[in-house]
């Protein structure tokens, strides 16, 4: 069994940290708290690196590093009650007269972090990651039924806040 | 088909900076978890509380003193394996607090009392009303095992020895069995000797030759796996054996059939060996039941930390809060059912790992 290698853990972190911040990023929406996730889930890989680290196969790492991330995030979201976080600037809904200059993208960002965080997880693994639903579901620790629909719903919140125009309905339908 | 959504997100994300992460802090703090999580390691499971019944009135002290000389409560308490934990010299368990006159370093709890370990590598058992010395134990990392009235533990020396003491009767029984000069007596150590776990009169050890159920009566030695790389006996109760091969957990009545289970880490079986207390992710600590195959649903109590560490009978099991992760904060000690998945406290703010506190684990917590 492997035993917890600080240079090999210290490696892994220089390779992988970017891309693990960026993946918490989306799912907090914040740089700082993403941070401080992204330095709690790798403590958490620490703990599990006898287990997970093999100089062979990185999937097992990666997989693993996945789904602290996600479900760190998951967890600090429910116990801090920041489910349904109040975003610092409440954009209105999309409405029919709204001045066309606003910034699709902006809106939609904000909509995003104002999804509930298992739908937002969900979202981001999916688009972000380009995980499967399978892979999804093992990050978030749940089944692929319940990414089917904490997606959906996730995206039909985004349309019925952005509407059609600016996220199609393809997105629903996509499953993999 | 991503679109909008997918460059979006691309586009934010991009825009970060590195996030400036202190690795070294990082594995400080992941070490800190794993001795954390080590203390977790049940040394000894606790007697059905029937036998406080039949315990309390006759059982002798291991200094001879009769049931009688002692405080009642504390007879009953210990045999009954009501929670118990200490800070500094001073052991409370069941409301009752007493001075056993050194600093515990690491203890575990028999049905007569506790015996624990001091700074000096020095062995003692506390009942209440005396404390014996009764042995040596490595001083900087002791590790203590506990079943019914015995502990057990491995004895420094050339020729690392296994050693059993009977608190209810105050025997010790004494053996290297198969060691060889040069072992070491650290249980993580390169070689050692480890006493994995007890379980009536028998003792569960890595020997020099493997790892054996040694019947402490009779001398029977019975080698269980004879490399013993990578296999480790987390816990042994009513004829089922806990055991660790490679990464995976097995529970059987021999290491020949066990049956693997979803845990990452095991910690004690339950008196009945029906449940398992572990850990199906690091830090998530589960009721694992072993008739169904998956873990229980964790209470959310609000601590940082929150994990079962010892079996109080079949069905009730002792746990830890720490309201801080790295358990510098306070901690409080929790009393749960199995069957109703309640808790409740038994006793609150206690200490703290940094403040001398220790639970009867067999361990130094910090």
């Amino acid at each position: 069994m492997s035993r917890r290698d600080p240079q090999a853990f210290a490696d892994f972190v220089a390779a992988r940290s970017g891309a693990l911040h960026r993946a918490a990023f989306l799912m907090v929406g914040d740089a700082q708290l993403a941070q401080d996730l992204v330095q709690e889930a790798l403590t958490k890989i620490y703990v599990a690196w006898p287990r997970l680290h093999d100089a062979t196969n990185h999937a097992k790492v990666e997989a693993y590093a996945r789904k602290a991330i996600t479900t760190t995030a998951i967890g600090w979201f429910r116990k801090k009650s920041w489910g349904e976080r109040t975003a610092e600037v409440l954009p209105e809904g999309s409405q029919a007269g709204h001045s066309e200059s606003v910034d699709e993208r902006a809106w939609l960002w904000q909509a995003l972090q104002e999804l509930p965080v298992r739908q937002r997880a969900a979202i981001v693994l999916r688009f972000y990651e380009d995980l499967t639903e399978a892979q999804t579901a093992e990050a978030m620790g749940c089944a692929v039924g319940t990414v089917k629909s904490q997606v959906s719903a996730g995206l039909a919140k985004l349309r019925a806040r952005l509407g059609d125009d600016v996220l199609p309905t393809d997105l629903i339908e996509v499953t993999r | 088909m991503t679109g909008l959504l997918n460059d979006l997100m691309h586009e934010r994300a991009d825009g970060l900076d590195r996030p400036h992460l202190d690795v070294d802090g990082i594995v400080r703090e992941g070490d800190k978890r794993v001795r954390r999580r080590r203390t977790a390691v049940v040394g000894g499971v606790a007697a059905l509380a029937v036998a406080a019944a039949v315990v309390a009135p006759s059982v002798l002290g291991g200094t001879g003193k009769t049931a009688q000389d002692r405080d009642p409560d504390l007879v009953a308490a210990f045999a009954a394996h009501s929670p118990s934990y200490a800070v500094g010299s001073r052991i409370t368990i069941d409301g009752t607090t007493f001075d056993v006159g050194h600093k515990v370093r690491a203890f575990v709890q028999t049905d007569a009392g506790a015996v624990f370990s001091d700074a000096d590598g020095k062995v003692w058992a506390a009942d209440g009303a005396d404390v014996v010395e009764i042995g040596r134990i490595n001083a900087k990392v002791p590790h203590l095992v506990a079943d019914g009235p015995r502990a057990a533990w491995v004895t420094p020396g050339d020729v690392p020895a296994f050693t059993v003491y009977d608190q209810a009767t105050g025997e010790t029984v004494r053996d290297p069995l198969q060691n060889v000069e040069g072992m070491s007596d650290v249980r993580d150590g390169k070689n050692a000797a480890v006493m994995y776990a007890l379980e009536g009169e028998t003792a569960y050890v890595k020997t020099e030759q493997g790892a054996a159920a040694w019947d402490t009566a009779s001398g029977d030695l019975t080698f269980l796996d004879t490399k013993a790389d990578g296999f480790t006996i987390k816990d042994v109760q009513a004829g089922q054996i806990v055991y660790q091969r490679g990464d995976d957990i097995l529970v059987g009545p021999n290491p020949e059939s066990g049956t693997k289970v979803d845990l990452w880490e095991a910690y004690a079986l339950s008196p009945d060996g029906a449940y398992l207390l572990g850990e199906p992710e690091p830090d998530d600590v589960r009721i694992y039941d072993l008739s169904v195959g998956r873990s229980l649903p964790k209470q959310d109590l609000g601590y940082a930390y929150f994990g079962g560490y010892d079996w109080i009978d079949a069905d009730h099991y002792a746990a830890l809060g720490f309201t801080e992760t790295n358990g510098d904060g306070p901690i409080d000690i929790l009393t749960c059912t199995v069957s109703s998945g309640e808790c409740s406290m038994v006793a609150e703010d206690v200490g703290s790992l940094d403040g001398g506190f220790a639970i009867p684990m067999g361990e130094y917590l910090n």
